[in-house]
Parts: C-alpha cells; sequence; structure tokens
C-alpha cells in the first residue's frame, strides 16, 4: 500500500473510531463513496479495535520474562470509571492492579489502584480501608505519592493517586550497587518522608525497593503507605488455626501469605507478628540501604522462612566487606539501623536523616564550604566597594534581561546551591559531582570533585 | 569499561544528537556489543529470560555499563534509550528466530495471531512475526513504525517516545492504538496467506 493512500485510510479509521460503533457503517458509506476497496480495509482495521489493548501490553522483554502476565486488563482502555477515564494499564502486583487514567473533571493525569479483592471482601475490611486511605491522604510532602481521592467501582473500592513516572529503585538496583551519593541522596529522602508520616502517627509497613521509586523529572517518591496494614490486620486465617502445631514464626509467614515477596524487608517485631511503630520502617529502611550500597540483601534465605529466620537470628555480613568503598560511618549507620532490639535502633527518622546528611557533608568539608562562602562574600564586598569607589563603572542604563539557562543537570542530580559571581561572568554551583566555576559567556567550566564517597549539598 | 570510552560514548551521543550520523555509526556497536553481553547472559540457552529482566533495567543496566555516573541530561539519557530500543528488537528477534529455526528447521514460519498475541503455551510474544509485520509498517508509516519500536522493544513511555520524536504525547498515544491494530490485521493476514 502506498503512503499516500494510508493517510487516507489512517484518517478514516480514525473518524469511524470517534462515532460509536452503530453509526459507523452509514459514516463509511458516505465518506468512501464507492470506494468499495477503501471501505473493506477500514472496516477490517476497525476488526481489532476491541483486542487493541492485549496485544503488546507490556514491553517485548518483560513479555518474555513474566514481568507482567500478558493476561488482559480488567478495565479497557476510555472505559469511564466514575470521572475517570482509562488510558492504560501500567502495573500488576500483589498488591492489586495500577491503571493510568485521567481525571476528566480537573483533566489531569492520575493513577487508580484496584486492590486485590481479598483486601476489602468484608464490610470490615472497607471500613478499615477507608479509615487508612483518610490517614494517607492527610500526608502532604514531596517525597510521598499524595493520595488524591478514594473510589468505587461495581462495589469495589480504589485509591485515586499522583501520577507518577520514572522507575522503582527496584529496578534500578538491577544493575547492582548504587554509588554512594546517590544511595544517601536516595534514602535521606525517604527518611524525610518517614519522618512527616510518622508525626502523623502513620507508619508504612513495607518499605522496600518497589515502593521507592525515583521520579523521571523529580525527588524520589514512596508509595503504598500504610496499605500493608490492611494485608496485616488480624484475620482468622484457617491455615493458621488448623496449623496449630507450626512455631509462631511459621504462621505470620502463612498468615503473610502471598506478600512473601517482601519478607527480606521486614523488621524482626514483624516477622514475630508483634505490633510495629515507626521503627520497623527505620529497620526496613536499613535493609534498603545495606542493598543499595552492596547490592546485596542483608538477610536472604533459599525459602521465605529461612530469610525471616535470618532476619530474627542472623548478624549481617558488615557491609564495607561486600563493598570497601562504603565509609565506615556509613557502615555504623547502616548497622545501627538493622539492630534487632528496636530500643537500641534509631528512634526517630529525623536521627537516622540527620547522620545520613552529616555523611553527604563532612565535617572537613563544611569547613571548606563556609570558607568558600567567606571568599565569595569577600570578593563581592571588594567589587561593591570598587564600584563606590568608582574603579568599576555600574551599569548606566537598564540591561536588558534575558532568561538563560546555564546549567544542564538531570533531574537525578539537581543543584541545591548556585551563586553568580559579582561581575556577572561566572555561575559557582555544586551538584553530586563536585564544585564547578563556570563562565557564562564561554560555559568553559572548572570543576573540583569532592572527596571520596562525599558530595556537596 | 574505561572511563576514556565512557567518555567517548558520551560524546558520540551528543554528536548524534547535534546532528552527525557518523557518530551513530560508531555508537551502535559499542552499545550493541554490551547490551548483547548483559541480554545474552540473561536470557539464558532457552531464551526463558529470567523473571527481574525487563526493558527498563536492561537499559539501566547497559547505561550504567557504559557511562557509568557520569551525568548526561534528559535528552541524551532519551536518546540513548531511544538507541537501545534498536539494538534490543535485534537481539531479541534473532533470538527468535534462532529459536524458530532450531525447532523447525529452518525458516520463519508464519503463524497466527493467538500465538503472536502471547496466548500460546510458551506466553512469549511471536516475535519474529511481529517484526516481519512492522518492517512492513515502517515501509507506509515510518513514524509509526518508531513509536512501535520505541515502546514496544525499548519500553519507553509515552512521554519518552514524544520527547525522541519531537511530537506530542497524544500522538504518540494515538499512533500507537493505531500502528497495533495494523500490525495485527497484518499477522492474521500473514498467517493466513502462509496456511494456504
Amino acid at each position: 500500500m502506498a503512503q499516500a493512500e494510508w493517510r487516507r485510510v489512517e484518517e478514516l479509521l480514525e473518524q469511524s473510531m470517534a462515532i460509536e460503533p452503530a453509526r459507523r457503517p452509514a459514516f463509511l458509506e458516505q465518506a468512501c463513496a464507492g470506494d468499495e476497496g477503501l471501505r473493506r480495509e477500514v472496516e477490517s482495521l476497525l476488526a481489532y479495535e476491541g483486542r487493541v489493548e492485549q496485544f503488546m501490553p507490556t514491553p517485548a522483554l518483560d513479555m518474555l520474562s513474566g514481568g507482567i502476565a500478558s493476561e488482559p486488563a480488567r478495565f479497557p482502555e476510555a472505559q469511564e470509571v466514575g470521572p475517570y477515564r482509562i488510558v492504560a494499564l501500567i502495573g500488576r502486583g500483589g498488591m492489586g492492579e495500577v491503571y493510568q487514567a485521567r481525571d476528566t473533571r480537573l483533566d489531569r493525569d492520575v493513577a487508580l489502584k484496584f486492590l486485590p479483592a481479598h483486601y476489602v471482601d468484608t464490610p470490615d475490611a472497607v471500613v478499615r480501608f477507608r479509615r487508612e486511605a483518610q490517614a494517607i491522604s492527610s500526608l502532604n510532602h514531596p517525597n510521598i505519592c499524595t493520595l488524591y481521592d478514594l473510589g468505587e467501582h461495581e462495589g469495589q473500592p480504589f485509591l485515586v493517586m499522583e501520577r507518577i513516572e520514572g522507575e522503582s529503585l527496584k529496578q534500578r538496583l538491577a544493575g547492582g550497587a548504587l554509588a554512594v551519593g546517590e544511595a544517601l541522596s536516595i534514602t535521606s529522602q525517604v527518611c524525610d518522608a518517614l519522618e512527616a508520616a510518622h508525626t502523623k502517627g502513620v507508619v508504612h509497613r513495607d518499605i522496600k525497593p518497589a515502593n521507592i521509586f525515583i521520579t523521571s523529572r523529580g525527588p524520589v517518591k514512596i508509595l503504598d503507605f500504610g496499605l500493608a496494614k490492611l494485608r496485616s490486620e488480624p484475620q482468622p486465617a484457617p491455615e493458621a488455626t488448623l496449623d496449630s502445631a507450626a512455631s509462631p514464626h511459621e504462621s505470620t509467614i502463612t498468615t503473610l501469605g502471598r506478600a512473601m515477596g517482601t519478607a527480606s524487608y521486614m523488621s524482626p517485631e514483624q516477622a514475630r507478628g508483634e505490633d510495629v511503630d515507626a521503627r520497623s520502617d527505620l529497620f526496613s529502611l536499613g535493609v534498603v540501604l545495606y542493598h543499595v550500597t552492596t547490592g546485596t540483601r542483608p538477610f536472604e534465605g533459599d525459602t521465605p522462612a529461612k530469610t525471616v529466620e535470618a532476619i530474627l537470628a542472623s548478624k549481617p555480613v558488615p557491609p564495607r566487606l561486600r563493598n570497601s568503598a562504603i565509609p565506615v560511618k556509613l557502615e555504623r549507620i547502616i548497622l545501627k539501623a538493622l539492630e534487632k532490639d528496636r530500643a537500641v535502633r534509631y528512634q526517630t527518622a529525623g536521627e537516622l536523616r540527620a547522620d545520613l546528611e552529616r555523611l553527604r557533608m563532612p565535617a572537613s568539608w563544611r569547613g571548606r564550604w563556609l570558607l568558600a562562602v567567606a571568599v565569595l562574600l569577600l570578593s563581592l564586598g571588594v567589587t561593591l566597594a570598587a564600584m563606590r569607589l568608582g574603579w568599576i563603572g555600574a551599569p548606566s542604563t537598564t540591561p536588558d534581561l534575558k532568561v538563560r539557562q546555564v546549567t544542564n543537570n538531570p533531574p537525578e542530580d539537581p543543584i541545591p546551591r548556585a551563586s553568580i559571581s559579582p561581575d556577572g561572568a561566572s555561575l559557582a554551583y555544586v551538584d553530586l559531582t563536585g564544585l564547578h566555576v563556570r563562565r557564562i559567556d564561554t560555559g568553559e567550566t572548572t570543576s573540583f570533585p569532592p572527596p571520596e564517597n562525599c558530595c556537596f549539598r | 569499561m574505561e572511563e576514556a570510552s565512557q567518555r567517548d560514548i558520551t560524546r558520540l551521543l551528543q554528536d548524534w544528537r547535534k546532528g552527525d550520523q557518523g557518530a551513530l555509526e560508531q555508537l551502535v556497536p559499542l552499545i550493541g556489543r554490551d547490551l548483547r553481553r548483559i541480554a545474552n547472559q540473561r536470557l539464558g540457552r532457552a531464551g526463558q529470560a529470567d523473571a527481574s529482566l525487563t526493558a527498563t533495567s536492561l537499559v539501566q543496566e547497559a547505561y550504567i555499563r557504559l557511562l557509568g555516573d557520569q551525568k548526561v541530561d534528559w535528552q541524551g539519557r532519551a536518546h540513548f534509550f531511544a538507541l537501545c530500543a534498536e539494538i534490543i528488537r535485534g537481539i531479541l528477534v534473532d533470538h527468535a528466530r534462532a529459536r524458530y529455526a532450531a525447532k523447525r528447521g529452518g525458516g520463519a514460519p508464519h503463524v497466527p495471531l493467538e500465538e503472536a498475541l502471547g496466548v500460546s503455551e510458551e506466553r512469549a510474544p511471536n516475535l519474529v512475526a511481529i517484526d516481519d509485520a512492522l518492517r512492513e509498517l515502517s515501509k507506509i508509516d515510518p513514524r509509526k513504525g518508531r513509536v512501535i519500536e520505541l515502546r514496544f522493544f525499548g519500553g519507553l513511555t509515552v512521554e519518552e517516545t514524544a520527547d525522541v520524536l519531537h511530537i506530542s504525547p497524544d500522538s504518540v498515544a494515538r499512533d500507537w492504538r493505531l500502528a497495533k491494530m495494523w500490525l495485527m490485521r497484518q499477522i492474521d493476514g500473514a498467517a493466513f496467506h502462509g496456511a494456504s
């Protein structure tokens, strides 16, 4: 088929899809004006409209590896679910199905999350779900995926959440351990979010790389706040009662059932089925920190039961034995977060964050940073004095102001501090790779990398 | 990977974005060699990938290995991913063709849509049929061909695809839909003619 011919077919195809199926024959009759070949062409393509979602539901490689099963989505594209129009199924897992959708009232992209039916199969569970959703929606923090609304479709409640693009830390970890600077940046953002949530009495309960999202244009976001509570709320699990011979640990494992993938990040108190508090999240974050800096998890068994055993009883291999690039201080932080007794672990997220932050800017460099600021201020003072004395003429006409982008950092490496030199010729700024002084006119840059395993902030 | 060649790749990516086609010719073998090595390691002999292997993780892994933690701007990353899409397509389709050749004694067979859809017992999409159909599509509508390649083989999101092709996300979504309908019919048609 020639390109021009296809353009015509495409145009009619699109127009047909925009009108309801019943009116299509009449439309095509008229539009094709007796050109039977054209009409057959359009109709034969329209026949596939209903299967378009099943075809290529995920990238080829993900289908091969079974990343997302290739069974069709529950909701087809363009279906209206309340005020939301489904765009595509974007994820499926133990926590249900997530769809990209459009809020037609506010005209914005959202994500709809339908929890697995067994989460909300009793009136009690629905009440619990609503109560938890209320708590989550009160969390307003840049590092927490915002919950906009609660919806219900055919009796099944769903969450309406902020739509975020990027990749999960789990995906990122497929390439092995992260650089220490990046690991610190990610985990201290998680700490910040946890601090805010814990202050409001919300415990995440399922901190793991799959729930930590690195957005493509901005900060780290934590997903699924508090949802694990719905899963772990005591339910008379038949296995647990039948299996009275099993040890208490075993029955916890059975009750946790389908969520076994997360066992590696559970805290000891969680593994024992006890009540958890904020400190449990900090243990899980410690496991994450260990994982991102060493590339391996601290507690790992062939079976979930063995993993739980390791969490309860084994001492983790010191991180620096796995990766000697880890600073001694960071190793201490990780091991403190991984203390089995929560009374000797980090007590608050703020405490852990402060330790991480201190590491991001070591004392000796804080001194040098102050020195750099002093030099900048001094030179500013000298310039101002010179201007007053008339050595340097201040511009006599109003300058022609222009907005210019001088730096071009990727979103994962933002510039926390920058300053333009008094003469306007240079820009000094810091990022993860160091301190830079750039000539604004030529772009010529002199860089000073930070000492190993540190970064400026 | 030595640091010198990481810098080379960054420079080549920049040159390529500025329109230097010579840079592309040097980039493809550099990136391809590494992607192929990672994919081969993880696809395994049976062509059955391990469960954590996704397009995103493969590209990410290649990216980290080739460019380290060097900072490349967003556009640079998008172009790198776009390039990977093409290479991944080659790797996967070669794998699939080789498997068919081994199983049925040569030639790429035409298969019904059900199999291409992944309903077959292997659950894997029939990449040979998809690749053949995609070639035909690219002849009459190159842009739709690229959209399929970027999204299906490269795992790019709608927004990333839009960035690479310099079109709006809406156009990408429209192209994606229409192109898939066209491909499905093409695969069905090829299976029918192949059987007759």
